[in-house]
């Protein structure tokens, strides 16, 4: 009895083992890497601002602060961006006015460009081990690079006055994406991502 | 003389008794188990799915006929990609998240096996479970992604039959695994439906 079940253990668990080990992960596109997250200020009432003012600019916030003016991003992607954030404020029930008409919100964005790279070396011993390790061989290099592009919007009550000559803001979104090279998929990601940020948000707009 | 007439007897004696002593020892099963898992509770918030990734391993002692005690460890793994939004100390975050649970109970239990019948090819069973669950829970949106481990104290009732056949048994067993919070993550429980082979180990 024992011997028959000994003989049938390592098939048994190893079949048990491959079942457990074949353990997927979800993403498949560099779309799923994207992420939209908005944060807000519980005390404040967005259903009492009627009106808001929108820059027409999107700076680029880089690692300089001292660069003026700030650098800002591809103007078509720009014009984007804010023709998006204005549906979705006048979807919401708000009413753009011009700055100098003290608006009661103000809305602005900046983005983020952040480029990574990841570099790899080894021996060719991991790939010829049957030769056997010879260091004296160049290493194998490989290196990836790749753009995150994060989209940062604010909603702050405007004022002439603010105190401490600072601004508050009251609602934080950040979109964040890594960027494909397809322009046109990349500006998709962007609108949808700032629907996102105001579908998540649902405490936004005018009842 | 007398002596030497005894020393065979006394080591009869003592042949049986060991063969008498042998025979009593209690038989040791171990079993492998392929394991689903149905998650129930804050289990099936994190993780929605049935897991069908689940090994056990088992190994018994009958202290009476009916009664044996024993250990069993196993492996768990829940997962779910799903795309949804999460909220995270007041932070809404909406992506594509990566859900992982991976269990491994370590309890130790005892089974009761009443006789039911005369035919004792067919022997369901009571069980009771106690011990820990090591769980680590691994969460991933976007490029994020952060994991924990603890250790939870567990209870499991189980129940069970085994289908004995002449070079072991076939098991179906069905337990409902409880562990406690631990470190932040709350109460989890699933209910583990096994099917296994057990042989005996002398």
């Amino acid at each position: 009895m024992s011997r028959v079940g000994k003989s049938l253990a390592p098939p048994i668990l190893g079949a048990c083992l491959l079942l457990v080990a074949c353990h997927p992960t979800g993403v498949e596109y560099i779309s799923d890497l994207d992420v939209v997250a908005t944060t807000h200020d519980a005390t404040f009432n967005f259903a009492t601002p009627s009106t808001y003012s929108i820059p027409d600019k999107v700076y680029e916030i880089s690692g300089d602060p001292t660069t003026n003016p700030p650098s800002r991003i591809d103007p078509t992607l720009e014009q984007l961006i804010l023709n998006t954030l204005k549906n979705e404020m006048n979807a919401h029930g708000y009413t753009e006015v011009a700055v100098t008409d003290t608006p009661d919100i103000a809305v602005t964005a900046g983005a983020l460009k952040v480029t990574n790279v990841n570099y790899y070396y080894g021996y060719w011993c991991s790939y010829w081990s049957y030769y056997g390790c010879y260091p004296y061989y160049p290493p194998v290099v490989g290196v990836s690079t790749y753009v995150v592009g994060t989209l940062l919007v604010d909603i702050t009550p405007f004022s002439t006055t603010p105190p401490g000559n600072q601004y508050k803001g009251v609602w934080t979104a950040v979109i964040r994406g890594i960027q494909t090279g397809s322009k046109s998929t990349d500006q998709q990601r962007v609108v949808n991502g700032i629907s996102q940020a105001f579908i998540q948000s649902p405490y936004l707009g005018k009842p | 003389m007398r002596t030497h007439k005894l020393l065979p007897f006394a080591a009869a004696t003592v042949l049986l008794s060991a063969t008498g002593v042998r025979a009593q020892l209690p038989p040791t099963l171990v079993g492998l188990s392929y394991q689903l898992s149905i998650p129930i509770g804050e289990t099936y918030n994190y993780t929605h799915p049935v897991s069908w990734r689940g090994v056990g391993l088992e190994v018994a002692s009958f202290v009476r006929r009916d009664l044996a005690v024993g250990l069993a460890f196993g492996w768990n793994v829940f997962f779910e990609n799903i795309t949804t939004t999460t909220s995270y100390k007041g932070t809404e975050v909406y992506g594509n998240q990566d859900r992982t649970l991976n269990v491994w109970p370590v309890l130790a239990n005892a089974r009761w096996f009443p006789k039911l019948s005369s035919n004792r090819d067919i022997q369901p069973y009571i069980g009771a479970n106690i011990g820990g669950y090591i769980i680590e829970r691994y969460f991933a949106v976007g490029q994020t992604a952060s994991q924990e481990t603890h250790f939870h104290f567990g209870l499991a009732p189980e129940i069970g039959v085994f289908f004995q056949n002449p070079v072991g048994a076939v098991f179906l067993s069905a337990r409902y695994n409880m562990a406690f919070a631990s470190g932040g993550v709350p109460f989890q429980q699933f209910l583990g439906l096994s099917l296994g082979y057990a042989w005996e180990r002398n």
